[in-house]
């Protein structure tokens, strides 16, 4: 089972990796900001990776992510629109795969302040991706709501398949799900790496 | 009048602050602040729509109609996604401004003073369906929810300052 979930992100990492890294063609309004965080590889595996950090944390940081995490998203995705440059936040938000991948393996149990921190971090980078992708026409508000709602739901898929810990044999699944987002992570940078060189 | 109502159903600030309003009005214990909270946001909501759409006012108000909007998300997003951070009296402020803020927005959208008639029922009923979800979640999970609701509110309003700013 846990082989078949990493084939499984892999293969979903081979098709997503290269068609996010510089993407922003998702359409606009709504739906488009919704499958913003869904068609990027990098974007889904880290957020997966912070609801299943969350369920590996438990109270309070598993509700407190949740919380504190759109708020975090949204203040880089506003230094995002005033046009703040973060160079290679594409990387740091592959990076931030890779990171939370390898928390969520190693089943890390840093203090609550330091978990929130580097989900802080990450989190501020990927609003920022987010923040620079919002069409100005139509309605950007909409495009807003809707990566917001989609990094929530996709909080609450990792939350979820959390709720494998609750066996032995579950909480080894979660961390093989660790594995494989900091791989997709990983892939996500390459294909970063290749595409600036 | 369907079209006032749709204004506010279609206007992703409008439609999550009357919502927000809801859930902020939901989490109270006391069921009295509750209904005085809806109570307080339906009439300033009212009362500002009929100023707007009855008053001469143009476009005076046109450039800071996104901040005003913006600073309601933000307050009663953070309001509900951290209960402690709300006494009575602020959440009561919040819910008067929210009101204040989009009715008169929704007024000056209106072309005439019977758009009330579309604009305020439309505005009560998100508010209490935002109050129904919050009687819904009873559960400690579904506490939780509510203030990720609240989160995102307040995430919108920061994004809505930036687009504004644009």
């Amino acid at each position: 089972m846990r082989r078949t979930l990493l084939l499984a992100l892999l293969l979903a990492a081979a098709s997503g990796a290269s068609a996010h890294v510089g993407h922003g063609s998702g359409g606009s309004g709504f739906p488009g900001g919704f499958l913003h965080p869904i068609t990027g590889i990098d974007h889904l595996a880290a957020m997966v990776a912070v609801g299943l950090w969350g369920a590996q944390l438990r109270a309070p940081a598993l509700w407190l992510l949740p919380v504190a995490f759109p708020m975090i998203m949204a203040l880089g995705a506003f230094l995002g629109l005033l046009g703040m440059p973060l160079p290679a936040v594409e990387a740091g938000v592959a990076l931030s795969g890779v990171v939370l991948g390898a928390c969520v393996a190693l089943a890390l149990r840093p203090p609550l302040w330091l978990a929130l921190g580097i989900v802080a971090v990450f989190g501020f980078l990927h609003g920022h991706a987010h923040g620079t992708a919002i069409p100005l026409e139509g309605s950007p508000l909409s495009f807003g709501a809707g990566f917001v709602a989609a990094t929530g739901l996709l909080h609450l898929a990792g939350i979820l398949i959390g709720l494998l810990l609750r066996w032995p044999r579950g909480a080894l699944v979660v961390r093989g799900g660790g594995v494989a987002i900091a791989l997709a992570g990983a892939w996500a940078f390459a294909a970063w790496l290749m595409d600036t060189i | 009048m369907l079209a006032p109502a749709l204004h506010i159903l279609t206007e992703p600030d409008h439609l999550v602050a009357c919502f927000a309003i809801g859930l902020l009005a939901g989490q109270r214990a006391a069921r009295r602040e509750t209904l005085s909270l809806l109570a307080a946001f339906v009439g300033a909501f009212l009362v500002a729509f009929c100023v707007a759409a009855v008053g001469q006012f143009g476009d005076a108000f046109e450039s800071l109609d996104a901040f005003a909007a913006a600073a309601t998300l933000i307050a009663a997003g953070l309001l509900v996604a951290v209960p402690r951070l709300s006494p009575a009296p602020l959440a009561m402020a919040v819910a008067l401004a929210t009101g204040v803020v989009h009715g008169f927005a929704n007024g000056l959208a209106a072309a005439t003073l019977l758009a009330v008639a579309g604009a305020v029922p439309a505005a009560a009923l998100i508010a209490i369906a935002g109050y129904g979800l919050t009687a819904l979640l009873k559960a400690p999970w579904g506490l939780i929810a509510v203030r990720v609701l609240g989160s995102w509110t307040a995430a919108m309003g920061l994004i809505l300052v930036g687009i504004a700013l644009r």
